[in-house]
């Protein structure tokens, strides 16, 4: 298939990787939003736990 | 128009009376079960057992309270403003989104073709930009993608209004993936649609979400209720009926419930730029996967997040003209499980969260017990044949010396029928209750009338009843899986011909067959009576290869000349823009002339049946 146009050229760019058509460029900050308290009796235990118990043993 | 938000007294009053039930069933369960139990005394198994019917119950319980809601729920005319005289009026820019990974490009394209078509012919092209955001890993594919997208954009005339982004590396998968454009471009819109590869959408629908979002400055994300459509397999028509017979009542239960926090399903669903950029970067969680890592049910999280800042966030099932495709057989829909499980057992994680509603917490805890829940009742199997080996030697002389004749146990049987009926009770009833509504209100014309509905309703019962043990089997290996640190990674959706041979079927399940064999065998063993209580949980289990298989074969017509079992509205009368999409597939593989649907072959969109 031919379908390309001049201005419709398949652009490389690292940071993006690939594009075709110019998106708008606008950016928009999206701060991270917090989840987690810092440390928390259940964040102890799931980090133990998550140590503890890691195992590959079950297959897929 | 007027709002549409729930007032909070209402609200409250819906999540009350729900919860206050499902407790209240929920011990009523498990107060049953303790009397029948302490026929030959009370032990701990019966406790345990008691405990687990209760939790059960429970969860039964309230899924059913919120098809009642919804089924006591006045519900408003639904709204397919397909036609030019509804058009509604717009100010904003919207961005479509359309993430894609790893899929096959053709059928995707010609979906973004046939929503822009149905845009265009409501003259409203100009406020809406698609940007297909893929994350496609294999070269090959990403190849194809940019060649059907070169075609897609000619024959649009959508130079300027189309783009085409790949990522280099897909960080945070699909959150990421839209988190990167609005980083890059999100000022230059008011709303984003957000999308899945199979979603469509008719244009005067995406159209009203955009007015409904302009109307009530306050709506962060307006979901709406996607049917499934375009299913052919057996195991696919049975979900794609379910989806269309019975969410609808259960969403509007859901609607009832919701107040400001509603849902978010992750796609088929408008968000407010700024509102979403404000609230909904999501953090890497610390760890590793499956409980650490970035966010993998990052919707529910979404939403919750915009709740979290005020936002309102809300499902208006009211809203037709919003299609997916689902799963054709179960080892497809286990894939998929397998990741919502990961990403809702990793929402235990967040439950506390700082300044979440407690509905968001309530959601995070239904999303877990979803797949939890499943267990409590393997887990009262285990138990119950664990009790027939713990159970006491009956002492039928309790007082040697002060009696005559012995001390039989109380035979308590009346109250386990009385439970079991119950239970399937909170099974079966709300359902056959939305088939007898459908029925009685016309909604059942839609499904091929009432006796078809009827039909299929029972049909979809007892289906899915013999899937559940093999569903149970998937679901308690999935979860197994997470708290045992395996991560299921982001496989690709097949959103193919889901057909699967007997070999094929065999190696996916032959796990689940060989453990109902063992677990017969063992029980046969221990207490062959008990055999016969088992056999509807064993036998499925047993046969589950072949199950499988069967489910994934392409149903039939209808042998009476009457409608299809599983008739959906969608298939008497399909939408106009799901004409426009296969008719635009067929001309770009080269399986139809080119040319364009004439008006008189394209059907009225389908009747509201919401």
């Amino acid at each position: 298939m031919s379908f390309e146009k001049g201005d419709m050229l398949m652009q490389d760019a690292d940071h993006v990787g690939t594009t075709i058509g110019a998106l708008p460029a606008a950016p928009l900050a999206m701060p991270r939003q917090v989840l987690e308290q810092p440390v928390t009796l259940w964040s102890r235990i799931a980090t133990a736990f998550g140590a503890g118990v890691r195992s590959r043993g079950l297959g897929s | 128009m007027p709002s549409r938000q729930t007032s909070l007294p209402r609200t409250w009053a819906a999540r009350s009376l729900a919860l206050v039930l499902a407790i209240g069933l929920g011990i009523a369960a498990g107060a049953l079960f303790l009397q029948y139990g302490s026929g030959d005394g009370l032990q701990a198994m019966d406790w345990l057992r008691s405990g687990l019917i209760l939790l059960s119950t429970f969860w039964l319980a309230w899924g059913a309270c919120q098809g009642m809601l919804g089924l006591l729920t006045r519900h408003r005319a639904t709204v397919i403003p397909a036609l030019a005289t509804d058009v509604p009026v717009i100010h904003g820019r919207t961005a479509i989104l359309v993430p894609v990974y790893n899929e096959d490009p053709a059928p995707v394209l010609a979906r973004v073709a046939a929503m822009d078509a149905s845009l265009a012919a409501l003259g409203l092209t100009a406020k809406f930009d698609f940007a297909i955001l893929s994350d496609t890993r294999n070269d090959e594919i990403a190849a194809a993608e940019r060649r059907w997208f070169l075609r897609l954009i000619a024959e649009r005339g959508a130079e300027g209004r189309m783009f085409y982004r790949r990522r280099a590396i897909n960080t945070g998968k699909k959150a990421g993936n839209i988190e990167d454009f609005i980083e890059r471009s999100g000022a230059a819109y008011d709303f984003a649609l957000i999308l899945d590869a199979d979603s469509l959408m008719e244009g005067g629908t995406i159209a009203e979400m955009v007015r409904r979002m302009e109307a009530e400055p306050r709506l962060g994300l307006l979901q709406s209720l996607p049917k499934i459509i375009e299913a052919e397999s057996r195991f696919g028509r049975a979900m794609q009926f379910s989806a269309s017979f019975y969410s609808p009542i259960f969403a509007r239960g859901l609607a009832t419930m919701q107040g400001h926090t509603g849902p978010f399903w992750g796609h088929n669903a408008i968000v407010r730029i700024e509102a979403f950029a404000q609230s909904c970067g999501l953090p890497v969680l610390a760890g590793d996967p499956p409980f650490g890592g970035h966010i993998m049910s990052h919707d529910y999280v979404e939403a919750a997040l915009l709740a979290r800042a005020g936002w309102s966030v809300r499902v208006d099932v009211d809203l037709e003209g919003s299609f997916e495709e689902g799963p054709e057989n179960i080892i497809d829909y286990a894939k998929r499980d397998r990741r919502w499980c990961q990403g809702n057992l990793q929402h235990s994680r967040l439950l506390m969260a700082p300044g979440l509603k407690p509905w968001s917490r309530f959601v995070f805890v239904q999303g877990i017990l979803a797949y939890i829940a499943p267990l409590f009742w393997l887990g009262f199997i285990t138990a119950s044949i664990a009790a027939i080996v713990l159970a006491p030697v009956p002492d039928y002389f309790p007082r040697p010396y002060e009696q005559l004749f012995p001390t039989f146990p109380h035979n308590d049987t009346a109250k386990a029928v009385e439970l079991a009926i119950g239970i399937f009770g909170l099974l079966l009833l709300p359902k056959l209750l939305i088939a007898g509504h459908a029925a009685w209100t016309g909604r059942a014309r839609g499904f091929g009338g009432g006796w078809t509905g009827l039909r299929s309703t029972l049909t979809e019962l007892v289906l899915s009843s013999v899937i559940a043990p093999v569903m149970l089997m998937y679901q308690t290996r999935s979860v197994a899986q997470v708290l045992f640190g395996l991560d299921s990674g982001w496989p690709t959706n097949n959103r193919g011909d889901g057909t699967l041979g007997i070999s094929e079927a065999w190696a996916n399940s032959r796990w689940i067959a060989l453990t109902g064999l063992a677990g017969l065998l063992f029980v046969w063993w221990l207490t062959p009576v008990l055999v016969a209580w088992l056999l509807p949980v064993g036998l499925p289990m047993l046969f589950a290869p072949q199950l499988i298989a069967w489910s994934s074969q392409r149903s039939g017509p209808a042998r009476t000349g009457g409608a299809r079992l599983f008739t959906v509205p969608t298939e008497i009368a399909p939408s106009p823009v799901i004409l426009a999409w296969k008719h635009i597939l067929a001309v770009w593989t080269g399986t139809a002339e080119a040319g364009t649907p004439s008006a008189g072959a394209t059907p009225e969109p389908a009747t509201a049946y919401a």
